[in-house]
């Protein structure tokens, strides 16, 4: 019997406990989260609703189940060293140490591991920690050019000219306010082109490859709005993208593999997790937008939807470092995941309302809700994710707009995502951008 | 949700044990009800709206001629409640044929276009048994036979599998063939073949056809298979498509079948008793703390499973309704209005068996939830303390697209809700549902060799094909037609 203690209560963890149900190992699920989610609970041993901010109390429940895997789902707790804290009393961890995970906390981090070990992947960029020369480089970026924080933000530290910052005094704004922070920021040339995620199972080593995904963070049809935790992706039966050639993916899986083993070079320590590398494929090729160091929610519902190989077993493999001996394998079939989220989200969201679903669907994954006498609320953040799978990406679509429009409260989603109109404007965009 | 018979009789005319065979699947539809037989020269009809015996009372009614006949009692789950859709449909071209069926085409609209693109077919009714009528008629027109034979109709019939999803069990009168019946590719609705002493054969929708006219039971049809019984009595059968994984139909066992009946060698009565076991334990194990005084079920269905509950809680069982059992059954009426009606009207508390109680109903399934709710009331009224109310089905949340009517999703009490939110719909004090597995275990056990059911009113999932968006749109629509029609 395996204790498998699972960090974290939203739509990704609901994916992951799933496959964790489904695993032919038997095992005694227990979550830990800041919110009940009644569908993680009903496959839970126990469930403790409480905070991760607090690392100790987390290490003090593991030890009470005597867990012998902790997965993590959410990034906060790696940056707070909950992996580092749970090794020492010997509970193995998917998910990296806290050195390991500043290829997501640390901008900068990141960077400079690629600059190490790709760094053609690299955009051009610099690293500020005031605003000294900033001026100047933006102004040599020629108004293309990204700002980001230089730690975490919930995918919003992210700052964009022409969408988010309309002038350069609007960029230097936004600088100043994270220097008066204390914060360090890097600016970097702003990349065109098609954005895809790839997710790799990691021992440390060895990397297994997820299929390709592409997610929208944009709040509202037509790639319009404020940016989001992701509204909703899609990926297709051949694990690619149609605007994606096999080398640009082979390209993408040679990155993350070279980052894990650099990041063992410069750390001492082996990235043993999930590695998310965030590419867009540009006219000077494949480019690395953001490294992340866990699953990607929404990307998380699609890999893990058509995910064949035992979960528990990728996990063991994982904190065991066997992954070369494990074959991972997905099916060959289309997914589309579409989330619905408040009225008025992200900005000023509509919460604590009730909403009317059906919690045992095994498509719909549950997220920012709160279990209230058998009745499910929603939180403020993304309610509720419906995925739909088939050979027929228009099938998957199909199904996952139904599911989705079907859930009942002061909610709105994504109708484009996945739909073959909006596929086909993402391929001439590409081809526009490779001329 | 329909039933079907097709008979082979050695000798004299077959329409009087028809007549008794739909009678004894009557609970499978009460709309209307037809027959028709085949005498070597001359196909007769006779179908009307209503149950067996309001219809074939008149003397036109006695005069089906022929040894060989098909019958069908009806509930209206496509298309339109009026006698020009009762079954059997008929078609005098390739050949005269005449069809019953039991079941739903899912891609019937799709079907029609073609036929009338290219086959120029009409058609005078909404029924999708009409479009499956035609397509076979098409298809053994496309055989190009000189002399009919049966390797013509397995022939057409291969095709016929290869265009339809969905799930459907057939009878058919074929001139110069005699009577074929074949039954989806997935086995969803049920089909059973009997033989009696005499060497005449019966098709029905259920075992309990079977019994109750002398005929024993020879096997279960197999999915995507064809059976016919020749002319001169001869038994032939043939796979006609590839096999899929045989999924019958979970829903037959909850509520429709007769118990005596026996779907895919499970005994329909005894998978009700493992339901009421394992509910049993179920309240047992997790609601251990009601403190109830009472187990009564809600007739007729539940029961069987309800005696199995309070056996397992050590509760004594009562009666506590009396059914009019001149009212048929209200699950089964189209239009809201006439439902609300009726259930006061069909069944009666007896009042000390409530009086100061903490009472545990039993249903079979709740599907409305109007039934259920307007009981609790009742009950309440008559001076229940506590009414806890279990489930021997789990939530029915989605619309059933197969045969069994079960409208509009959005009419489901159970549909986007928790069972929280369910139990305050109906206003029970409690409310325990059956859980998934437990049900289908219930059935499974009676047949290990079945892994799979086609169980999609509970969780969305279809197997049959692509149901997609449209299709439920489609039929969300016309169903509502038919309600406001009536």
């Amino acid at each position: 019997m395996i204790n498998i203690l699972l960090v974290g209560s939203g739509a990704r963890e609901v994916a992951m406990a799933r496959k964790i149900k489904e695993s032919s190992l038997e095992s005694s699920l227990f979550c830990v989260a800041p919110s009940t989610n009644p569908q993680i609970k009903k496959m839970s041993f126990a469930y403790f609703e409480q905070s991760l901010d607090d690392i100790f109390s987390v290490v003090a429940v593991a030890k009470k189940i005597s867990a012998n895997i902790a997965i993590i789902g959410p990034e906060n707790p790696l940056e707070l060293g909950l992996v580092d804290a749970l090794e020492k009393e010997g509970i193995a961890c998917v998910g990296p140490r806290r050195a390991v995970a500043k290829i997501e906390t640390s901008k900068a981090f990141a960077r400079n591991i690629l600059d190490s070990c790709a760094p053609e992947k690299n955009p051009k960029r610099r690293e500020f920690s005031s605003l000294d020369g900033c001026e100047g480089f933006l102004k040599h970026l020629k108004g293309d050019y990204v700002i980001k924080y230089d730690g975490l933000m919930g995918g919003k530290g992210v700052k964009i000219s022409g969408e988010h910052l309309l002038s350069i005094d609007d960029a230097l704004l936004y600088a100043k306010s994270i220097v008066d922070f204390g914060g360090s920021f890097l600016v970097e040339e702003r990349l065109l082109g098609e954005e895809f995620s790839l997710m790799s199972f990691c021992d440390g080593e060895h990397c297994a490859h997820m299929p390709v995904v592409q997610d929208h963070k944009r709040a509202f049809e037509g790639d319009v709005g404020p940016n989001t935790g992701g509204m909703g992706t899609y990926s297709f039966g051949n694990h690619s993208l149609p605007f994606l050639s096999e080398k640009n993916v082979l390209d993408a899986q040679k990155t993350n593999e070279k980052v894990a083993l650099e990041l063992e070079k410069q750390t001492g320590q082996k990235f043993r997790g999930f590695l998310y590398g965030g590419f867009m494929l540009t006219s000077s090729g494949v480019k690395v937008i953001e490294y992340n160091a866990r699953l990607g929610d929404p990307e998380a519902m699609n890999v893990l939807a058509v995910l064949e190989t035992d979960f528990i077993k990728i996990c063991q493999s994982i904190v065991g470092g066997t992954l070369a001996d494990l074959g991972v394998s997905f099916s060959k079939k289309a997914t589309v995941c579409k989330y619905v989220v408040p009225e008025g989200y992200p900005e000023n969201p509509s919460t604590n309302f009730e909403v009317f679903c059906n919690p045992e669907n095994k498509n719909l994954y549950l997220a920012a809700v709160q279990e209230k006498d058998g009745a499910i609320f929603a939180t403020g953040s993304r309610t509720a994710a419906f995925v739909g799978t088939n050979k027929d990406i228009a099938v998957a679509e199909n199904l996952a707009e139904l599911g989705v429009s079907e859930i009942g409260g002061d909610l709105f989603h994504r109708k484009d995502i996945g739909t073959s109109a909006l596929i086909k404007g993402r391929i001439n965009h590409m081809k526009e951008v490779l001329g | 949700m329909c039933g079907v018979v097709g008979i082979y009789q050695k000798k004299g005319d077959v329409a009087g044990e028809i007549y008794d065979a739909l009678i004894q699947v009557q609970h499978r539809g009460q709309d209307a009800a037809g027959v028709s037989t085949w005498d070597g020269s001359k196909m007769s009809l006779y179908k009307e709206l209503g149950v067996v015996t309001e219809v074939f009372k008149t003397t036109e009614s006695l005069s089906l001629e022929g040894n060989l006949g098909v019958g069908h009692v009806r509930y209206p789950t496509a298309g339109r409640s009026d006698s020009s859709e009762a079954q059997p449909f008929y078609s005098a071209n390739p050949v005269n044929i005449s069809l019953a069926h039991n079941g739903t085409l899912t891609n019937s609209e799709k079907i029609k276009e073609g036929l009338l693109k290219t086959h120029f077919c009409q058609f005078n009714t909404q029924s999708d048994s009409e479009v499956l009528l035609n397509l076979f008629s098409y298809e053994l027109y496309k055989t190009n036979f000189r002399s009919l034979g049966v390797s013509h109709v397995f022939s057409a019939l291969k095709n016929v599998y290869k265009q339809c999803d969905g799930g459907y069990a057939v009878v058919m009168l074929v001139a110069g063939i005699g009577l074929v019946a074949f039954r989806d590719p997935n086995g969803i609705r049920p089909l059973v073949l009997g033989k009696n002493k005499g060497g005449s054969y019966m098709v029905a929708s259920e075992t309990a056809a079977l019994s109750a006219l002398g005929y024993s039971f020879v096997r279960d049809v197999a999915p995507g298979e064809c059976v016919i019984v020749s002319e001169d009595g001869q038994l032939l059968h043939k796979r006609c498509t590839k096999k899929e994984v045989h999924s019958p139909c979970l829903f037959e066992f909850v509520y429709f079948s007769r118990p005596d009946s026996t779907i895919d060698s499970i005994s329909v009565h005894k998978s009700r008793l493992r339901m009421g076991d394992s509910l049993g334990a179920k309240i047992l194990k997790d609601y251990g703390h009601l403190k109830i005084d009472v187990v009564i079920p809600i007739p007729d269905t539940s029961r069987t499973s309800a005696m199995q509950v309070a056996h397992m809680l050590g509760v004594k069982y009562r009666e506590g309704f009396i059914k009019n059992r001149y009212i048929g059954r209200t699950f089964i009426m189209p239009g809201q209005s006439i439902r609300k009606r009726s259930v006061a009207h069909k069944l009666s508390p007896i009042e000390i068996e409530f009086k100061n109680k903490n009472v545990l109903l039993v249903d079979d399934s709740i599907v409305r939830g109007n039934t259920s709710k307007k009981i609790i009331e009742m009950v309440r009224k008559v001076g229940a303390k506590k009414v806890f109310f279990a489930s021997a089905a789990p939530p029915v949340r989605y619309q059933n697209v197969y045969g069994i009517d079960m409208p509009a999703t959005k009419e489901l009490v159970a549909h986007n809700k928790t069972e929280k939110q369910i139990e305050k719909a109906i206003g029970a004090d409690c409310l325990v549902y059956q859980n998934l597995e437990d049900l289908r275990r219930s059935a499974s056990a009676g047949n290990p060799k079945i892994t799979s059911f086609e169980d999609s009113v509970f969780t969305g999932e279809y197997c049959a094909g692509n149901v997609t968006k449209d299709f439920l749109r489609e039929l969300e629509k016309n169903r509502s037609e038919v309600v406001s029609k009536k």
